[in-house]
């Protein structure tokens, strides 16, 4: 099945964020702090105001109420302190963008500087500043199974613990025992679509917001508790958005910013819309990690133990980080049985933008250090690592490390397809002289957002059409295809008969997002719920129009046959007008939540028997060249495999694969937000390489089919974990390679040539 | 909704263009500061042509002017004077698809679709200039402009298939 929306997308005809428009809308802009931690001694906005065309200047002072998904650290704008250099200080609405940006230039920030802190060694020092003094006074958001409680007199927001068996006596007794640390860098989402808000305030009806998000109704929720008014007063629309993967959720800058201005400018409407520097300053992204991580095996290659701690920067505020810290730090040993496990994650506040939840939510971070140290282990064993992997894999009926029994697992399956695909064809010989060739695999697991509540509903009109009425927002991902074909199938109309009604928090129902790949299963099983309800109340209907019984009726293409008659057939059309003796509708409210399966981890230990509605699983496999002399480092080929459990559409869901695999090559290979004393040294596409289609490897995208029980037909995510193996694949091939393991992302020549150099002259020295 | 006004605006000089725009003849007047992506979605509405860095590196609003594939956001309005601009939208302008658009289609060569025109402008550019075409050429023809979401196989394939450009197996 093609997608649903490619005819508006390839036509320029489709409408995103950034095309809406009102009249008399005014242009909304922030001035950044441009200082990553300063005391602010005093704004001055009088050569703002005094400018013709400048309708409201805003300051921390106007709203000094503080917001965050988690921990409401973060104000709207600095109020006394700033603490990341693209941190909002004062922002403008205006008639027009150069008067905004004119405006903007003449507010004056008088600032006194305080000690930058830029790294976790930063943030960990004794004598450390510390970025939030009263961090334990800020209220808390009720998190289910997770203990957000900032440590006082310390850097450290979150801590996550896991905690099974005993490592320690499992390390005093183990055959072989490998310890190493490995680093990963802030990657930039790097969504084409900026992020963008159009706010309107109408005293009668509250505020309206029309912005590209991923979520509208947890938006308008937080929006609401922000502004301290019920939800029903905020409404947000979405149309389609230009990318995401994690980005343009929560209030952030561009929100609180664009209501606070609607408010002052009421009832004119405002428009703030991100530039690409302030993506890259002042949006969130992809949170660095520092991981030391130990394992231990047997003489038979069997894991005994592994232990990790984690250090996050997660800069100036919490955000969503706790969540990535906790969905990582639980995954952070990879999907094998470990009967002794430890980890300990912390989450440290530093004077860098916050990083927030980005695809696969810290996952790639966790198997860049899991899965790499596991090519150590087999290498110290003399084992083949495919082997070692084999040897200890969940599979069906073990008790992972939380101590969930897992079933329906697909990490085997997706190593074993990446596995025969990499090694289907002997390498070919290196292309120069200093050339060395050399492959490697990594798998991981990844978990989804839990516990939730999705509803949605489903209509059938008396013309035989379908609305399918849902906040699942369609960001490039596939979903209005894949849920149309859903509802199609479930109440049996043809798939161009059912229209997708575009997010709006006073039309769709309630879901909390379209993200951790969880729409096609969360969203998918409402949507089965909404349209059962509908085809019950379409058979009785037609069981009272064609005087037949139920069990005798049939669903198809459009029409209810009577069995044994077909002569006594009806369409959907024909029957809804001849039960009101007119037009009319048949709706369904459908609901799926998750709060009843899920069981709440334990703060101390993280156990729990069932942490996540369902689990994600994804293997990649690389192959790479790498120049000794040089350094530099080629992939030559990348093999991804996901498992889908049942792809609802399979095109669609190789789609996911090649994008998540690609996204993923680009961390390994050259994609670092650079950082000095807290400054971004590249905000730009020119500075920060994406790839693009001369640096694509030969790519082999598997999907592989492991049914999960409670999907949609079996149905799974498919949108995240493919990102999340692809780095420690390729650093596993360059080990393989060069026999020198990286431990530091992204794999840039020059990096690897002093890595070789490095080891050569221990080699050499010993 | 309360009628509003704009009184304050900054007031600047406007210089006249006249330029044809996907076979329209324009005349207009223009702050010569404006960019040509900004007044053809603004000021001609016509918003397919989408904005992504603002300094020539991620092709999203590649258009055509005099049939060679430019960035509209490098580029000020009144340097359109005199010529002929083509955007999306001129590329299929009834109900059926341009066969690009349709092999596109047929690839799932799109996501969140926010590049899309932008590449589709850039192969047409491409495949009106007639130039002999393999797929290394392809492939660097093609790299001036960015996609996040597709991981550009689809995107290539699609784009192989439509120039008749023999795309070797992955």
């Amino acid at each position: 099945m093609r997608r649903v929306d490619t005819p508006g997308k390839a036509t320029g005809a489709a409408e995103y964020g950034v095309d809406h428009r009102l009249p008399g809308m005014l242009v909304g802009k922030f001035k950044r702090a441009g200082v990553p931690h300063a005391r602010i001694e005093n704004i001055d906005t009088s050569g703002a105001l005094a400018l013709p065309g400048v309708r409201a200047v805003i300051t921390g002072a106007d709203w000094p109420r503080h917001h965050g998904p988690l921990l409401r650290d973060q104000p709207a704008l600095a109020t006394d302190r700033v603490r990341w250099a693209g941190e909002a200080v004062a922002a403008v609405a205006a008639v027009d963008e150069e008067t905004a940006i004119e405006a903007i230039d003449r507010i004056e920030v008088e600032y006194e500087d305080l000690p930058v802190v830029d790294t976790v060694d930063d943030a960990l020092a004794d004598d450390a500043p510390l970025l939030h003094p009263d961090a334990e006074l800020y209220d808390v958001a009720d998190t289910p199974g997770m203990r957000i409680q900032p440590e006082p007199g310390t850097n450290i927001a979150y801590h996550f613990k896991l905690r099974r068996g005993d490592v320690d006596v499992a390390f005093a007794t183990a055959h072989v025992t490998v310890e190493d640390t490995y680093e990963t860098q802030f990657v930039q989402y790097c969504h084409l679509e900026p992020h963008v808000v159009v706010a309107q305030m109408d005293p009668r009806d509250g505020l309206t917001l029309w912005t590209s998000t991923m979520g509208p109704h947890t938006l308008r929720n937080m929006l609401a508790d922000f502004l301290d008014v019920p939800a029903s007063n905020v409404r947000v629309i979405t149309s389609y958005v230009g990318g995401a993967y994690g980005s343009k959720m929560y209030l952030r800058i561009i929100n609180p910013v664009a209501a606070l201005l609607a408010k002052k400018v009421a009832p004119r409407p405002v428009r703030v819309c991100f530039d690409r520097e302030d993506e890259f300053l002042s949006a969130a992204g992809r949170l660095p990690a520092r991981v030391t991580i130990k394992t231990a095996v047997d003489r038979e290659g069997r894991l005994v133990a592994r232990q990790s701690e984690v250090f996050w920067n997660k800069g100036a505020y919490l955000d969503l980080g706790a969540m990535v810290v906790r969905n990582s730090g639980y995954v952070s040993l990879g999907p094998y049985r470990i009967p002794n496990a430890r980890v300990d994650a912390y989450c440290l506040y530093t004077n860098r933008q916050p990083g927030g939840a980005f695809r696969a939510l810290g996952v790639p971070q966790m198997a860049w250090a899991g899965e790499q140290q596991l090519d150590r282990v087999a290498r110290e064993l003399g084992m083949d690592p495919l082997e070692l992997r084999r040897r200890n894999i969940l599979q069906e009926g073990d008790e992972s490390v939380t101590g969930e029994v897992m079933s329906a697992v697909g990490a085997g399956p997706c190593l074993e397809a990446v596995a025969e695909q990499l090694h289907a064809m002997p390498a070919e010989p290196p292309e120069t002289a200093s050339g060395v060739v050399g492959r490697g695999a990594a798998v991981v697991l990844k978990s989804t957002l839990t516990p939730t509540a999705t509803f949605a509903s489903v209509k059938l009109n008396h013309d035989g059409s379908v609305d399918l009425i849902a906040a699942a927002v369609e960001h490039g991902q596939g979903t209005m295809t894949a849920l149309t074909q859903i509802v199609a199938d479930e109440l049996q109309v043809p798939f161009e008969r059912v229209r997708f009604v575009m997010p709006d928090t006073s039309v769709t129902p309630f879901d909390r997002s379209s993200s951790s790949s969880r729409t096609v299963f969360t969203m998918g099983n409402a949507l089965c719920d909404a349209s059962r309800e509908v085809r019950t109340r379409l058979l009785e209907m037609a069981s009272s129009v064609l005087d037949a019984e139920i069990q005798d009726l049939e669903l198809r293409d459009g029409e209810v046959l009577v069995r044994d008659d077909p002569s006594r057939s009806a369409t959907y059309e024909q029957i809804i007008r001849r039960y009101y003796k007119g037009p009319g509708n048949i709706g369904g409210l459908g609901s799926f939540a998750t709060q009843s399966i899920y069981d709440p981890m334990d703060p101390e230990t993280a156990y729990s028997t069932r942490p996540s509605t369902f689990w994600m699983y994804a293997a990649a496999g690389a192959e790479v060249e790498v120049d000794r002399e040089t350094g530099e480092c080629r992939v030559r080929r990348l093999v991804t495999a996901v498992d889908a459990g049942k792809a609802v559409n399979p095109l669609g869901c190789l789609q996911q694969v090649t994008g998540s695999a690609v996204m993923g090559l680009g961390m390994a290979m050259s994609e670092e937000l650079v950082f000095e004393e807290g400054r971004v040294m590249n905000p730009t596409f020119l500075d920060y390489k994406i790839p693009t289609t001369v640096d694509l490897p030969q790519m082999t995208d598997i999907v592989v089919e492991t049914p999960h029980p409670d999907g949609p037909s079996g149905a799974r995510g498919v949108g995240e974990p493919g990102v999340a193996a692809v780095p420690a694949a390729i650093g596993n091939a360059v080990f393989d390679a060069t026999g020198v393991q990286m431990t530091s992302l992204p794999l840039r020549s020059e990096k690897i040539y002093w890595s070789l150099r490095a080891a050569e002259k221990a080699e050499g020295g010993s | 909704m309360p009628r509003v006004t704009d009184a304050g605006a900054q007031m600047t000089p406007t210089v006249g263009i006249r330029c044809v725009v996907n076979g329209k003849t324009i005349e207009d007047s223009v702050e010569p500061r404006t960019s040509l992506v900004d007044y053809l979605r603004h000021g001609v509405g016509l918003t397919g042509t989408h904005v992504g860095c603002e300094q020539g590196v991620c092709g999203m609003c590649t258009v055509l002017v005099d049939g060679v594939a430019a960035k509209s956001c490098l580029m000020l309005a009144p340097q359109a004077d005199g010529h002929e601009i083509r955007t999306i939208e001129s590329v299929a302008p009834g109900e059926e698809l341009h066969p690009l658009q349709e092999a596109l289609r047929d690839h799932h060569g799109l996501q969140c679709g926010y590049c899309t025109p932008g590449f589709v402008m850039t192969a047409l550019a491409l495949k009106d200039s007639g130039a002999a075409c393999d797929e290394a050429t392809l492939r660097a023809e093609l790299s001036g402009n960015l996609c996040r979401c597709t991981g550009y196989q689809n995107i290539v394939t699609a784009v192989a298939e439509f120039l008749g450009v023999e795309e070797h197996p992955a």
